[in-house]
């Protein structure tokens, strides 16, 4: 009679649950972000096929290859995609590559010239106007992405310091978008990564890959499986995984590496941000599939005495 | 009826087949058209951002002057403009002290640009024991360097016996530099605000999952499944979870982010390609309406 009691009462507390207050899911949520990223976990991170074909596509690329990097995200997408723009910069400073930097968004240009700043300034140390440069912002969205692809000088005659173009060495043998050896979109929505492969990847020729937040990923698989784009780095997983190749790159020193980037190497392996986020992503998401899964009894359990009464 | 219909018909339609041409044909003057087309985009852009803040300032202006529900909002939004355009285009900061040279005392100079520029004494000496040709530009450790506070520092830096001049950032280059207002807005306002909205989606994805991802019939389940298996694939708790599923050969496809590599390549990706497909035969056939003058929408009115 007592464990029928308490069945009962136990079944009646699964059916009220469906309409538990929305603020006590606010506050789970809130501790199990807040939790890992105090107390790290420290879970692997495995790579996967759409991560390493990007880094393996921009791995390839000789030392004396220029890289055509457009920022076209903001504050709100920063953290899944920041760490991806810091990552790739490693990546191509750590070969030699020569980086040329655009913006189809104005906040690009904040995120640019912070990333700039922590990799090519504070760890390598590299020449502006020689190694990279930031041509900065422009108005137009995809007009821009095809004006380049007929002439650079006419789409940005000076660079984001009011430099005119024509005197920077890095931009010599560049007349339009052809000229450089890689596209990468760090892209958060329109204009982005498609518009990208649409008006300068395909028509030119020239290979395209791409690091986006994690929902963009089903609109860009269909360019990615018909070989459009070389890979993409998806989300803050990508962005995690991504750092771990870098690393991993230098550590078993394999391919084309600078001195210097073996030697930044330890304060690589510090400042992974994406990678010390995960733990969060991974808890939160855990606790999703569980709310859901809760979510799912109680509306059985509801179900089922509704039809009994 | 004329001017208002028919000549922006035809300007769209000429445009249209034009621009459709250069496509087909790379040769004079086709090539070149495309190139001054995609200029006088750009400055038509330009224009139609003019034009956005306009519509921006009669929207939300109105709701103040009427007091409409979530006026101060509006309010808000309109300080906030002006706040921005002000820093962008009126008052810019940006100044700085320029070493011209280090004078008799240079360790009592050293020791004020260390504190000024909240850096220690060592890193100090580094950076400024031999300004270049040009000087070397002091970064006060402010969040905005204004004319008065440069001015005070190069008073203050003259009288340890340093020569120093006034230097500032340009206009237009001044949006990204350091110490001027603009940044301070972006950075102090813009950041936050941006970041937290878009950090409330975690909260708000976790509600509505709980109540809205039923297993009311098939499509559903098929839905929820696959979310969940999306989800729990996409993280390192997934891959550690099933990782034991990788030392039996016959049970590694069960490995989670296997299954979801599976979910992304192939089911995911055919019903996105579905989709642009779709989108794209919509587009060839809305732009046909709009050159044949079919579609004429875009003006306005009925």
């Amino acid at each position: 009679m007592v464990k029928s009691k308490f069945g009962e009462k136990f079944v009646n507390f699964l059916g009220k649950l469906d309409s538990l207050d929305r603020r006590i899911i606010f506050l789970i949520i809130g501790i199990v972000v807040l939790i890992p990223l105090l107390l790290p976990l420290g879970l692997p991170i495995e790579t996967t096929q759409l991560t390493e074909d990007a880094f393996y596509a921009l791995d390839a690329l000789p030392q004396d290859a220029k890289v055509l990097m457009s920022f076209e995200y903001g504050p709100s997408t920063k953290p899944e995609i920041h760490p991806m723009a810091i990552s790739v910069l490693r990546h191509l400073f750590s070969k030699g590559n020569k980086v040329i930097i655009m913006c189809l968004w104005p906040d690009g240009l904040f995120m640019a010239n912070e990333a700039l700043d922590l990799v090519a300034r504070q760890e390598f140390d590299l020449e502006y106007g020689v190694d990279y440069v930031n041509l900065g912002y422009r108005p137009g969205n995809e007009a821009i992405i095809k004006g380049i692809t007929k002439s650079f000088a006419a789409n940005f005659s000076i660079d984001a310091k009011g430099t005119s173009i024509s005197k920077l060495p890095i931009m010599n043998d560049i007349q339009t978008a052809r000229d450089v050896d890689f596209i990468f979109s760090l892209s958060a929505g329109y204009p982005g990564a498609i518009e990208w492969v649409l008006y300068a990847g395909d028509p030119l020729q020239v290979p395209v890959s791409s690091g986006n937040t994690s929902i963009q990923v089903n609109q860009l698989l269909p360019y990615v499986k018909s070989g459009q784009m070389k890979g993409i780095i998806a989300g803050m997983p990508g962005a995690a995984e991504y750092e771990t190749m870098v690393i991993r790159k230098i550590e078993e020193n394999i391919g084309i590496i600078t001195p210097e980037a073996r030697e930044l190497l330890p304060q690589f392996k510090e400042r992974r941000n994406a990678t010390k986020f995960m733990d969060a992503q991974s808890i939160a998401h855990l606790v999703i599939v569980l709310f859901i899964v809760l979510g799912n009894i109680s509306f059985f359990v509801k179900r089922r005495q509704q039809r009994k009464y | 009826m004329f001017w208002k219909r028919t000549i922006p018909s035809i300007i769209v339609a000429a445009v249209g087949v034009i621009m459709l041409l250069s496509w087909f044909i790379p040769h004079a003057p086709f090539d070149e058209l495309e190139i001054h087309a995609t200029q006088w985009y750009d400055i038509i852009a330009s224009f139609a951002m003019i034009l956005g803040a306009l519509n921006l300032l009669k929207l939300q202006g109105r709701k103040v002057v009427k007091r409409q529900k979530g006026w101060a909002y509006s309010l808000a939004a309109v300080l906030a403009f002006f706040m921005t355009l002000t820093f962008g285009f009126m008052v810019k900061g940006g100044f700085y002290p320029n070493l011209e040279s280090l004078g008799d005392n240079p360790e009592a100079v050293y020791a004020y640009i260390a504190e000024a520029t909240d850096n220690d004494l060592e890193n100090t000496i580094s950076l400024y024991g031999s300004p270049g040709e040009n000087g070397e530009q002091i970064i006060l450790h402010k969040a905005v360097v204004s004319k008065k506070a440069a001015l005070k520092a190069i008073d203050e830096l003259e009288a340890l016996g340093a020569t120093v001049s006034l230097g500032e950032l340009q206009w237009g280059s001044h949006v990204q530099g350091q110490k001027t207002y603009y940044r301070w807005v972006f950075y102090t306002f813009f950041t936050p605000l941006s970041a937290t909205m878009f950090a409330l989606l975690a909260f708000f994805v976790a509600s509505a999952s709980y109540r809205a991802f039923k297993i009311r019939n098939a499509e559903a389940t098929v839905l929820l499944v696959s979310g969940i298996l999306i989800m729990l694939g996409r993280v390192p708790l997934g891959a550690y979870l099933t990782a034991w599923t990788q030392k039996i050969s016959w049970l590694s496809w069960l490995h989670l982010p296997t299954i979801q590599e599976w979910l992304y390549q192939y089911p995911n990706a055919a019903g996105a390609r579905a989709i642009m497909i779709g989108i794209g035969l919509g587009i060839v056939g809305t732009s046909l309406r709009v050159i044949l003058g079919i579609e004429k929408s875009f003006m306005g009115g009925d």
